[in-house]
């Protein structure tokens, strides 16, 4: 999911929405992560990196789920500020 | 005067409502898009399942060329779980994931008709209440 970074105070709605997608997508992630976890140790993963699929595991998928989590965390704590102070205008 | 602001209230409301449910409309047809999907993917899991280990079949590369392949063996598939990543599942633990994704779209959809129905209950409850009001002028 390309989520746009915020560029200056949003209208309401936009920030509401982008919010509800980031809280989708950590959901998603989560889903993946528990999904991994039951499978059979020594499975194949892939991580699809657009053009080509490259060879994984576990470890490996696990990691780029954390990391994509954690930008997607800290996006959601921007966008969540800027949604207080955007409140607090009206 | 206050009967027509609240005409135009109730005008705007139903405007809204109306755009509600054509957006879950959307979103219901791009279920449908995924169902269909998903529903053509096992199809074409069992078929090469049929057809068996030694088949040759044509892989398409890009939108216009396909390569011939010979199919070595259809015991392990491999399936995206999301957030772009593929796991290998065995054929049968595959066609079980994407069956389970399918119930999980209908059961959606399921919802946002449901919504839907709701939505035309409560534009209903505004137009009839909106009928009332000159009867009950009417009556005075």
């Amino acid at each position: 999911m390309n989520v746009q970074q915020p560029q200056g105070v949003q209208p309401q709605e936009n920030l509401l929405l982008q919010l509800q997608l980031i809280r989708a997508e950590l959901e998603q992630i989560e889903k993946v992560k528990e999904f991994l976890k039951k499978l059979d140790p020594g499975r194949k993963i892939y991580i699809n990196l657009g053009p080509v699929m490259v060879e994984s595991n576990y470890l490996e998928a696990i990691q780029y789920l954390e990391e994509k989590e954690k930008e997607l965390r800290a996006l959601l704590l921007q966008l969540e500020a800027q949604l207080s102070s955007s409140q607090f205008k009206v | 005067m206050a009967e027509k602001k609240e005409q135009l209230r109730i005008e705007e409301q139903v405007r809204a409502l109306i755009a509600q449910i054509e957006s879950i409309r959307a979103e219901i047809a791009a279920i449908d898009a995924a169902i269909n999907a998903l529903r053509q993917t096992v199809a074409t899991l069992r078929t090469l399942k049929k057809l068996g280990k030694g088949k040759n079949v044509l892989i398409p590369v890009g939108s216009i060329a396909q390569v011939e392949m010979k199919i070595e063996n259809l015991d392990k598939v491999v399936v995206s779980v999301g957030q772009n990543i593929s796991a290998e599942l065995s054929y049968d633990e595959a066609v079980k994931y994407i069956e389970d994704e399918i119930e999980r779209l209908l059961a959606l959809r399921l919802v946002l008709e449901q919504t839907i129905a709701d939505l035309y209950a409560q534009i209903d409850a505004l137009i009839r209440g909106q009928a009332q009001q000159p009867q009950q002028e009417e009556n005075k």
